[in-house]
């Protein structure tokens, strides 16, 4: 009885230890997939209701320290052995160094720099991380700025104006778009 | 805020929440832990239908809502035909439904736009394709069922017109195929040998 949905593409993730969030591009909304084991609970943030996209970059957090002391860690204990004049069992000592390579470029990839796009509409959010993609984080925050001001603008039209009530000195103002692509040279970010 | 209940927007870096009326669009700092980002803010207007009353309508060719009997109709329901005004008239999935019948086809998750919680095959394939294959030895159990869950998560893409995801799906179908061909040569390394000291003896 219903009708097909609208197509929709992926455009990114924000995981973190406690929730998985994709979220999805569709004509009228972003839909936000929070997955909890096993089931995906939806949201959408419906251009027309969007307040605010913002764009800035993190870095770190807790989990590059985390595997720093798990690699410093499993370096003592590698070169242990060696210190004290000991003799480790080299199948031990190879585990051991394969965990601190892994535990290094753990951190390495944590302390790279992540982009972050979030859209705060009336009722919910959509939040995307970029990691070591600026020029992606970049362009997406401009599309959804586009959209939003051209869905918004349509929306201001599409109402009469005895209903609105407003005069045009009154009418709401929509920010210029930021223009596709952005330069990559950013100092405030 | 950090979880729980949103609260509208808010600083992207500490989660304090921003009055939109001092926000300009660029660089914009935040009051709360004085950091910078770059922010466009958006009126986001709210349109409300206009609700016509029967009085205002004139007797001429105006019917009243099966709801409101003050307020003229604007439509008929696409499932029962009530007469709808412009409070009672809910659009969805190409439909106009009065609410009774948008409770009645949610409930039924007959309105797959109005669907809010859906079973994420896709993660349960890819799963079960990493741990049937730590579990090899119960490969003909995990291996079908892991090539099902597959099945099922392609026909969901379908459903939901999702672009992406299919290598995650082709990846699961290839441990769900590698987990029955172990399956099978644990059976086969088990009996065939039995079998053959059977017949040699």
């Amino acid at each position: 009885m219903s009708e097909p949905r609208e197509p929709r593409s992926y455009l990114g993730s924000a995981h973190s230890v406690t929730e998985r969030v994709r979220v999805y591009w569709t004509e009228t909304a972003l839909e936000v997939d929070h997955v909890e084991s096993y089931e995906i609970r939806r949201q959408r943030v419906l251009f027309d209701e969007i307040q605010l996209v913002t764009l800035h970059s993190k870095r770190g957090g807790t989990l590059p320290w985390a595997f720093l002391g798990l690699g410093a860690f499993t370096g003592l204990c590698s070169i242990g052995p060696l210190v004290t004049g000991g003799t480790g069992t080299s199948i031990g000592q190879g585990i051991l160094a394969v965990a601190l390579v892994i535990c290094t470029l753990g951190a390495l990839l944590y302390l790279t720099p992540i982009w972050v796009v979030t859209a705060f509409g009336r009722r919910t959010k959509a939040r995307m991380g970029f990691r070591l993609r600026e020029a992606k984080a970049r362009n997406l925050y401009a599309r959804i700025c586009q959209a939003t001001a051209a869905t918004q603008r349509a929306l201001q039209a599409s109402v009469p104006v005895e209903q609105s009530g407003k005069s045009e000195a009154e009418e709401p103002s929509f920010p210029a778009p930021p223009p596709l692509p952005l330069s990559d040279s950013d100092p405030l970010i | 805020m950090r979880r729980g209940q949103y609260q509208g927007p808010a600083c992207p870096r500490c989660g304090g929440v921003l009055d939109l009326g001092q926000l300009g669009s660029g660089e914009s700092r935040c009051p709360h832990c004085g950091l910078l980002f770059l922010a466009s803010a958006f009126p986001a207007p709210v349109v409300r239908d206009r609700v016509t009353s029967l009085a205002e309508a004139g007797p001429q060719g105006a019917a009243p809502c099966a709801r409101h009997p003050g307020n003229a109709a604007v439509g008929n329901c696409s499932r029962c035909g009530v007469f709808l005004c412009a409070l009672c008239r809910i659009a969805i999935d190409g439909q106009e439904l009065c609410p009774g019948c948008f409770d009645r086809l949610n409930a039924e998750e007959a309105l797959s736009t109005a669907r809010t919680r859906i079973r994420d095959f896709r993660g349960l394939a890819v799963s079960l394709g990493v741990f049937g294959l730590l579990v090899s030895c119960f490969g003909l159990i995990t291996g079908p069922l892991t090539l099902y869950l597959v099945r099922r998560a392609f026909q969901q893409r379908k459903h939901l017109q999702e672009q992406g995801g299919r290598t995650a799906l082709v990846l699961a179908a290839m441990l769900g195929v590698l987990q029955i061909l172990i399956g099978l040569f644990m059976i086969l390394a088990m009996f065939v040998p039995a079998a053959l000291q059977g017949t040699g003896s």
